[in-house]
């Protein structure tokens, strides 16, 4: 069974299309990224998953439950980290925590989510003196309470510092190992290339592409990136890269010439570089996945 | 049973704010301030208590302070209880979690209740103590119905402004709503007053009953008053009913009233809310 189902899904808000026509399927045990610029439609099919908003059309399932109508089963067995939201009133951190598990109907010791969260002396503190990245945490640990087969993580790293983000992404992998379904959105890509094993691009409210992320990468035409840095460029030198096969883009900044190139034609192009002059610094990368996202949505953000 | 874990998180997290304790110092000088001043003075104040009783007396100077009293802070706690959680978004947290909008209306009503009603039960029992001891006597029967009476009337000030809440999309609409609930109540016997005028309805006043029975404090008094007096030493005179000679001038009236009071402003909210977008 799929862990989330989404079939023939719109949103519309008044006159403001959110969603078009979404079709997705996550199966169980798959860490998912759902990567879109701001304003795709993101957190609306969170929200639909969690059935705080309704679909205008379509219908959404997780693990066999229709959202709507057993939208508690729903929650029961999913935790969320909803997008930018503080905390829940005036209580310190442990509360939150409890409250939680009671809710979730489930066994667990706060002070074991705390210290997993990385707030283990904040658990006695009210919520409204922790800091944005201390938040976020507890909301991590909101949603971890209760080992839940589904974890839904909305833009999860948000005011979180590089220990902080360095930390969400192992319990994200943890989480993974022991076999639970994790739904994740980000527009920060990297994070979603470190943990996820498939990655879903929303645009404008249509699912433009769903692969892993080679895949993406080979349908987006799989070139790399090759910078040599030089004392100085030599005459004609840019042109006898450009007519090298492989090679999509040549260009000049200061001493360095960027390449867009197969990476096959690599070792060619820095060998022309040896020979025309004095090579001082050599790099070279694969598509980055900003450029695959860019190239997907059209590159306004 | 997830309204429980709503309405603790909702009453602890109240007992935590200032206001909740200047809420309680308020309700305690206000209530000990009613029944000494009535113990102390009662010589000046028996003349014009109903029945000339000192301990029926003693009850009716103070329902009528506490009530309005209750009126305000009630919509002051509950105005915000759902859209302002809904503008925070911290609605969504909550909901994310398994409960339902209904646990989770119900769970605000009780919660916001207690709120109210801890500090009211208990600077109430000590007002009508002190006063009852100043007097030499203590209406017992007369205080627990009161009691009892208050508890009723915290609810229904409570549900009324927590469907207010959950049916507007602003926080700003909900307080402009229990403004005009309140105010509308002060004027309503000067409105009906110029619609008597206006319409020359003079003839016939018997109408009147339904017209002071249509708001929620009218339907409570009329409901309270007709109650005590079944059962206490309350005079009879203070029920409407018994003064005017109409069929349709009886408490169930009121009482049905009273009722719809109870349930259409949160079946109302409960029906937006659980329809409502987050």
């Amino acid at each position: 069974m799929a862990a989330i189902e989404i079939s023939g899904v719109s949103k519309r808000f008044g006159d403001v299309t959110a969603l078009q026509n979404l079709d997705l399927t996550v199966e169980e045990g798959e860490v998912f990224g759902f990567l879109g610029p701001n304003g795709a439609g993101k957190s609306t099919t969170i929200d639909i998953l969690l059935d705080h908003v309704r679909p205008t059309v379509g219908s959404a399932q997780v693990f066999g439950h229709d959202t709507q109508a057993a939208s508690v089963p729903v929650r029961e067995r999913t935790g969320v980290l909803p997008e930018g939201y503080g905390a829940l009133g005036r209580m310190t951190g442990r509360t939150h925590l409890e409250f939680a598990l009671q809710a979730k109907r489930a066994e667990g010791d706060p002070q074991a989510i705390l210290d997993r969260v990385g707030i283990a002396e904040a658990g006695d503190r009210r919520v409204e003196d922790y800091s944005k990245g201390m938040k976020q945490r507890l909301m991590l640990g909101m949603a971890l309470a209760g080992d839940p087969d589904l974890l839904i993580l909305d833009e999860p790293t948000t005011g979180l510092d590089p220990n902080g983000a360095r930390r969400m992404r192992q319990i994200v992998q943890a989480e993974a190992d022991r076999g639970t379904t994790v739904f994740f959105s980000s527009h920060i890509l990297e994070q979603v290339e470190a943990v996820c094993d498939r990655v879903g691009i929303l645009n404008q409210g249509e699912l433009v592409a769903v692969d892993t992320i080679d895949g993406l990468r080979e349908a987006a035409g799989a070139t790399g990136q090759l910078h040599v840095t030089m004392s100085s460029i030599p005459d004609g030198l840019v042109e006898t890269i450009e007519q090298r096969g492989g090679v999509t883009s040549v260009a000049v900044e200061g001493t360095t010439l960027a390449v867009g190139c197969e990476n096959a034609a690599k070792g060619a192009i820095v060998a022309d570089c040896y020979e025309a002059g004095t090579v001082e610094n050599v790099e070279t990368s694969e598509t980055s996945l900003e450029d695959l996202f860019v190239s997907y949505t059209g590159g306004e953000n | 049973m997830s309204w429980v874990a709503v309405a603790r998180k909702d009453f602890r997290d109240a007992i935590r704010s200032r206001m909740f304790w200047a809420l309680a110092i308020v309700f305690g000088l206000l209530s000990v301030g009613l029944g000494a001043a009535f113990g102390y003075y009662s010589d000046q104040f028996i003349e014009s208590v109903p029945g000339n009783q000192l301990g029926v007396g003693l009850v009716s100077f103070v329902q009528s302070p506490i009530t309005i009293f209750i009126m305000f802070v009630s919509a002051i706690i509950c105005h915000k209880s759902i859209v302002g959680e809904w503008e925070q978004g911290s609605l969504k947290l909550l909901l994310s979690l398994p409960h339902t909008r209904l646990e989770v209306i119900t769970g605000k009503i009780v919660g916001r209740s207690a709120v109210l009603a801890v500090p009211a039960i208990a600077s109430l029992v000590i007002g009508l103590g002190v006063g009852g001891a100043l007097l030499g006597t203590v209406p017992i029967v007369l205080s627990v119905e009161f009691l009892v009476a208050i508890l009723v009337y915290i609810v229904l000030y409570v549900s009324i402004f927590v469907g207010l809440s959950a049916v507007t999309r602003s926080s700003s609409l909900a307080v402009a709503g229990a403004i005009v609930l309140i105010v509308v109540q002060f004027f309503w016997g000067a409105i009906a007053a110029v619609l008597t005028i206006v319409l020359d309805l003079s003839g016939d006043a018997d109408w009147l009953y339904i017209y002071q029975s249509l708001t929620p404090n009218g339907a409570f008094n009329e409901v309270l008053s007709a109650t005590l007096a079944a059962t206490t030493e309350w005079p009879a005179a203070t029920v409407r009913a018994n003064n005017v000679d109409a069929v349709y001038a009886t408490p169930v009236l009121a009482a049905l009233i009273l009722l719809l009071w109870f349930v259409v402003p949160v079946a109302l909210g409960y029906w937006r809310f659980s329809n409502a977008d987050l």
